[in-house]
């Protein structure tokens, strides 16, 4: 077993900045993360990490008791033990589902946005790009560049609530700009304001037709290749749900002071895991996170004002961008909720509570473990999203899980 | 990425790897059905 100060799950900005605070104030880190390179989803061309700083790519973190986290990569499995962690786990996306939500060639927004920057071309291919949030103008503002032709921007936000986000966005110059610049960019697509999605189906020459409806319930017909979807982000909170730390449910988010703090003595929550709110939020908390659990308390407090606004920030894309049910997909009988187990609405509509609808119709019991379905769910039937985590919290190999015997 | 586990595929024979998490090179063996 490694011992080791401070132990930093999750490699994008929280982590990053977590681990160059904490290391410089004279711990010793460990940060582990599951992609071959730091920089997590949004830094996805990769960042560099100090070099005082333990990072250990391709790792998993699989399952936690006590002060011990046990991780796995390619080539084996180790327990280890940390007197401080950080979690840093970041968000996923949200993809709602609707009729033909599971069709080849319905991606996720961010997703391809990777693929994209990955050196991905899609030169001529006709995009719709639908679901809610900035990071659908950013997405398509990608694959615009990667020569897609993003035929339709669709926001299912109404109109009136993008309007008071693009009056309070003033206070915020940094993005102000970064908005207009992204509109400029997108200058002849059109950005459609209160339309969500409602169908995809085979089109002509193995591409989807794709249907949506305006705020009048009038529907719009698009002939694409791709559907690029993504309805906000939602944090990664298996670990510390796992841990024991308390959670906020709405929005979803680890309970924490402003330095970070958990309810669990000596374990701290930075970024998404503290709450939606993109990269500049996680970098500041995770400075924050990263000096307050090397015992630099004194210069974690210097850091404050910059994360109030942030936190501010945040809360306005929370209000203006949170998927709402009567603003998102509307779903039928046989829509699949749950795709790992081919759980249809219909099935898991009848059931009372997340328990009954994995007790009865295994709905969020398949390789996600509810990651996808659980947040579907929480629009659609407002149940919490699931919360009673257990071991492993990622699949995997029978040899990893007997470091726990 | 690293979430739906719907890329699962095997890989010069270890079977149910994440391809979104797996960089790419060359000679890799890689099927999508066992």
């Amino acid at each position: 077993m490694t011992s080791t100060d401070i132990v930093i799950v999750g490699a994008g900005p929280a982590g990053i900045a977590a681990a160059q605070a904490a290391s410089q104030a004279g711990a010793q880190v460990v940060l582990v993360d599951a992609m071959a390179q730091a920089g997590g989803r949004v830094w996805a061309q990769g960042r560099a990490v100090d070099a005082q700083v333990t990072h250990r790519a391709g790792t998993r973190v699989v399952a936690a008791r006590g002060r011990e986290l046990l991780v796995e990569d390619a080539s084996g499995a180790e327990l280890l033990r940390f007197e401080r962690l950080i979690l840093a786990t970041g968000a996923r996306e949200i993809l709602l589902p609707f009729p033909g939500w599971t069709l080849p060639g319905v991606v996720a927004a961010g997703g391809l946005q990777l693929m994209v920057k990955s050196g991905l071309r899609l030169d001529g291919r006709r995009v719709v790009v639908a679901g809610t949030g900035p990071l659908l103008l950013a997405a398509a503002a990608s694959l615009r560049k990667a020569g897609a032709h993003v035929l339709c921007i669709a926001e299912q936000a109404p109109r009136t609530r993008i309007a008071r986000f693009a009056a309070r966005l003033v206070r915020y110059p940094d993005r102000a700009v970064q908005a207009l610049q992204l509109r400029a960019a997108l200058a002849r697509t059109p950005y459609r304001l209160g339309w969500r999605l409602a169908e995809a189906r085979h089109g002509e020459n193995g591409g989807l037709h794709v249907l949506l409806v305006d705020e009048l319930q009038r529907s719009h017909a698009f002939d694409v290749d791709l559907l690029a979807i993504g309805h906000s982000l939602t944090p990664e909170l298996q670990l510390a749900s796992l841990l024991g730390c308390a959670l906020h449910s709405d929005p979803p988010a680890v309970r924490t002071d402003e330095l970070g703090a958990s309810s669990v003595s000596g374990i701290l929550a930075a970024g998404e895991a503290a709450g939606f709110g993109g990269w500049r939020k996680a970098w500041i908390e995770g400075r924050i996170a990263g000096l307050a659990a090397a015992g630099r308390v004194d210069d974690a407090r210097a850091l404050l004002p910059q994360a109030a606004k942030e936190r501010a920030y945040a809360a306005l894309l929370h209000e203006t961008f949170a998927p709402r049910r009567d603003e998102s997909p509307s779903i039928t009988g046989d829509t699949l909720i749950c795709r790992c187990e081919d759980v249809p609405a219909a099935a898991v509509m009848s059931c009372g509570s997340w328990r009954e609808a994995r007790l009865q119709q295994r709905c969020g019991m398949g390789h996600c473990q509810g990651r996808l379905c659980g947040t579907a769910l929480a629009i659609h039937r407002g149940w919490p999203l699931p919360q009673d985590t257990r071991i492993p919290i990622l699949p995997a190999r029978a040899a990893t899980l007997a470091h726990l015997a | 990425m690293g979430v739906c586990g719907e890329c699962r595929v095997t890989v010069d024979g270890e079977a149910g790897v994440l391809a979104c998490l797996l960089p790419c090179r060359d000679g890799l063996q890689v099927r999508t059905r066992s």
